[in-house]
């Protein structure tokens, strides 16, 4: 038996710090971490009483899975079952509970990687606009569950969608801030998200917008090693990333922000490929029908205006001839933005992934300046679809479009570009 | 957020970080429960087959008993903290062999997170519970998963010898419970890298005083950077400096090992750039006094196999572990299907498939004494990437 005293030894060296200077959602997060650490006092009042053998580990897992109670299924996919989930000693306090699926016969080499990294990652991150990860623990059939913020209002992606909702300038504003704020705290922390899209930007109760999702994020600064460039969801990924590109940094992820930017403007993806064609798709065609979007929507790609891009690795010579879009262009087609913010997007939709817009760049844009002045959180539109919406969101496999009606004949997976090899 | 806050949020300060009296603390912890546990193992197999007394006293180790009372029907001998520690050290030093002999190499820094992935695993479990060879493969082959070096499983477990699939990844849930789900590990390295570039631009600049162009600097810290770097790749993970120490106090006391005064010269330097003068001093002091203390760690560091007594102690504490080694955790598959099982509420016949399967295993120790399995190799103190 443990003696009361072996259990929770791990407690951070001066955890009295640790709040100080901190944003309330974080702090709330580093609170209910911390609790993790309590004496094992209230062992014996949970309903399940560990075996007697359990070790010091088991045992303090088995203390954070009674701190929650887990509620009805809010959404089920290939990769994860998400649950309605609430703390144990406030049902008020409600949790999401994502599960993520063991299936033996695709853990012939362990636990999937992609559970791996964004357990990794999100353990590492902290922020008020990324999705907070309370804990993790293991159930019985060794499942891993992350106890992440509940969500109850959805995503972008539906929000965008929905037509019922109408949204504005200073909302875009208010929205693009959020994810501005939160992709330069990953990248100052040498974190690549990697799939930035609507989707995966989670509405929570106050309003605000939250990035979640970091199954295919990875840490990045090393030259030394190579990438892969099958990652980030086809309509939101970078023409270098399309042509093969094997060492890149944040200015992938900024691509992505643009287009999201684009998307809240004109409530529709800016740049989409027809996804409808499952063969195409199969072929790799998807790059290539993704470059022609790309075209059209911000111009072609060549020696001009990105040294350089035909060295990269999958290049290939465009059939559409369209120079780089101009400013009168996108005044045109982006008339809410104002001139600034059409500045800004434009800064985000350099071809050329070195002029492209950095997140502190971005961060320190006029835009942020110049009126309408961003929507208060608390007044911003919350109606992304509801809770089993951020399941979809959660439960879907990285890199992958989820609506399958919306988008039919989507493939599930990523398209991983291998045709032209 | 400035660094110090970064740093202060990830999970290595949150989890990871000790005094030397809370780690001392917790190994004891550990390491009075798993004695514990081994005891009533013993006991219960001891009734289970009625058999006669364990007779696991070797007299060879008397002044190792720890302060625990030993059950009188049941005689285990158990390992003290200080053994536990070394048979865990034991364990990274073959992590280090493994990942050189694997082809590819597994780049060194994907190594040393599979050395502080053992190290933490050993602060709440037993090298008692469960050997660290039972664990080592999988921490190395997790490291590979969550630091972006793909191996595929079938071709790590062939470039081990005796080893299967399932050896490697049915701990691997074990380990992630006892990583606390907490997989990112900080490390020195690239921090000693950057030093390195920053240091030359300074000794060119003329700000490291003496230390300049005209004086041979880019030499001089060349050649310390690189003793820093065999430190780190050897004495920083064969320590406590992941567990005492941030990574940027770790890099800095390796080269202050190799040249005090460089150390001394740049963070002259460094401070002095601060805009307020009045803290700088007492802050200059706290941080030469921590970098020193970090420095004589890893200075008082010696390999095993440079060092004949260190070699026989092993042998000797390897030697008491069969003894005492909890007989229901040697079979780590058998055990990793007995917990799913456990926890879904059957219990009874997997422990006992568990100890005949020790029971042959030990047949199998006696016959060949190679519990350690075969020497360890050399280890380069050079890591080259």
């Amino acid at each position: 038996m443990a003696s009361s005293n072996g259990v929770s030894p791990l407690m951070p060296r001066s955890p009295s710090n640790i709040n100080a200077n901190m944003s309330p959602s974080r702090a709330k997060s580093l609170t209910m971490r911390k609790s993790i650490s309590k004496p094992p006092t209230a062992l014996s009042s949970h309903h399940q009483k560990p075996p007697p053998d359990f070790d010091m580990a088991e045992q303090m897992n088995e203390e954070i899975s009674n701190k929650y109670v887990k509620g009805k299924k809010l959404g089920e996919g290939t990769y994860a079952i998400v649950y309605k989930g609430h703390l144990r000693s406030d049902p008020h306090h409600a949790v999401a509970i994502k599960k993520f699926k063991v299936d033996p016969s695709q853990q012939r080499e362990g636990l999937n990687v992609d559970t791996i990294r964004e357990i990794k990652y999100l353990q590492e991150i902290s922020h008020p606009s990324i999705v907070a990860l309370l804990d993790v623990f293991s159930s019985k059939d060794q499942n891993i569950n992350m106890v992440i913020e509940y969500f109850p209002n959805g995503n972008l992606e539906e929000l965008i969608r929905d037509k019922t909702v109408s949204y504005g300038a200073a909302d875009v504003k208010a929205w693009m801030g959020m994810l501005c704020r939160a992709i330069y705290f990953c990248h100052s922390n040498f974190v690549l998200h990697r799939d930035i899209k609507p989707n995966n930007l989670l509405i929570a109760a106050d309003g605000e917008v939250k990035l979640a999702d970091f199954g295919l994020a990875r840490s990045f600064g090393d030259p030394r090693y190579q990438m892969t460039s099958a990652v980030i969801t086809l309509w939101y990924r970078p023409p270098e990333l399309l042509f093969g590109a094997r060492q890149y940094g944040g200015a992938v992820d900024m691509w992505s922000i643009g287009m999201v930017f684009a998307e809240l403007l004109i409530r529709r993806p800016y740049a989409a490929a027809d996804v409808a064609n499952q063969e195409v798709l199969a072929t790799g065609g998807g790059t290539v029908a993704q470059l022609d979007k790309i075209c059209e929507a911000v111009g072609t790609p060549n020696e001009d205006n990105w040294p350089g891009v035909s060295k990269l690795r999958d290049y290939f010579d465009l059939e559409k001839k369209i120079p780089v879009r101009d400013k009168s262009f996108y005044m045109q087609m982006f008339p809410t933005a104002g001139s600034v913010g059409v500045d800004l997007l434009m800064a985000m939709l350099k071809l050329d992934p070195r002029k492209r817009v950095t997140a502190r760049g971005a961060l320190e844009h006029e835009w942020w300046t110049v009126d309408p002045r961003p929507t208060e959180k608390e007044h911003l539109p919350k109606q992304g679809g509801g809770a089993s919406m951020m399941a979809a969101a959660e439960a879907s496999a990285p890199g992958a479009v989820n609506d399958e009606n919306k988008y039919k004949g989507v493939a599930k997976k990523l398209d991983f570009g291998g045709a032209r090899k | 957020m400035v660094e110090d806050d970064v740093y202060r949020a990830s999970s290595q300060y949150r989890y990871w970080s000790y005094t030397k009296e809370s780690l001392a603390r917790i190994r004891q912890n550990t390491n009075d429960l798993a004695s514990e546990r081994v005891r009533a193992a013993f006991h219960r197999a001891h009734a289970a087959h009625s058999a006669q007394n364990g007779g696991s006293h070797d007299g060879a180790s008397g002044g190792d008993v720890d302060a625990m009372d030993i059950d009188v029907e049941v005689n285990v001998e158990t390992l003290t903290v200080a053994e536990e520690l070394k048979i865990v050290e034991w364990g990274c030093s073959k992590i280090m062999a493994m990942g050189e002999a694997m082809n590819p190499r597994i780049p060194s820094h994907i190594v040393a997170t599979a050395i502080q992935y053992l190290r933490r695993f050993y602060l709440t479990n037993s090298p008692m519970t469960y050997h660290p060879k039972q664990i080592m493969m999988c921490a190395l082959y997790l490291a590979t998963k969550a630091d972006h070096f793909y191996i595929s499983l079938s071709k790590f477990v062939a470039e081990l010898n005796n080893v299967s699939e399932d050896d490697v990844k049915a701990p691997e849930f074990l380990l992630l419970q006892g990583l606390r789900f907490t997989l990112d590990v900080r490390h020195p390295m690239k921090g000693l890298a950057g030093g390195h570039v920053e240091m030359n631009v300074m000794a060119d600049e003329g700000r490291l005083g003496g230390i300049s162009k005209s004086t041979g600097s880019a030499k001089r810290i060349g050649i310390a950077a690189d003793q820093a770097k065999r430190l780190l790749a050897t004495a920083a993970q064969m320590t406590d400096a992941y567990f005492l120490y941030t990574p940027s106090q770790i890099w800095l006391a390796a080269i202050m090992v190799a040249d005090k005064e460089l150390v001394q010269v740049y963070l002259d330097r460094k401070l002095a750039e601060l805009p307020s003068n009045e803290t700088t001093l007492p802050l200059k002091q706290k941080l030469l006094s921590t970098i020193s203390a970090c420095a004589s760690l890893l200075e008082s560091y010696r390999a095993p196999e440079d060092d004949a007594t260190q070699r026989k102690e092993m042998g000797r504490i390897g030697k008491k572990l069969i003894k005492c080694q909890n007989p229901e955790k040697t079979d780590i598959v058998a055990v990793a299907k007995a917990k799913v099982a456990e926890k879904r509420g059957g219990e009874g016949s997997d422990a006992e498939k568990a100890l005949k399967k020790r029971k042959l295993e030990k047949e199998r120790f006696e016959k060949d004494g190679d519990v350690f399995g075969p020497d360890l190799r050399s280890i380069p103190g050079s890591g080259t990437d």
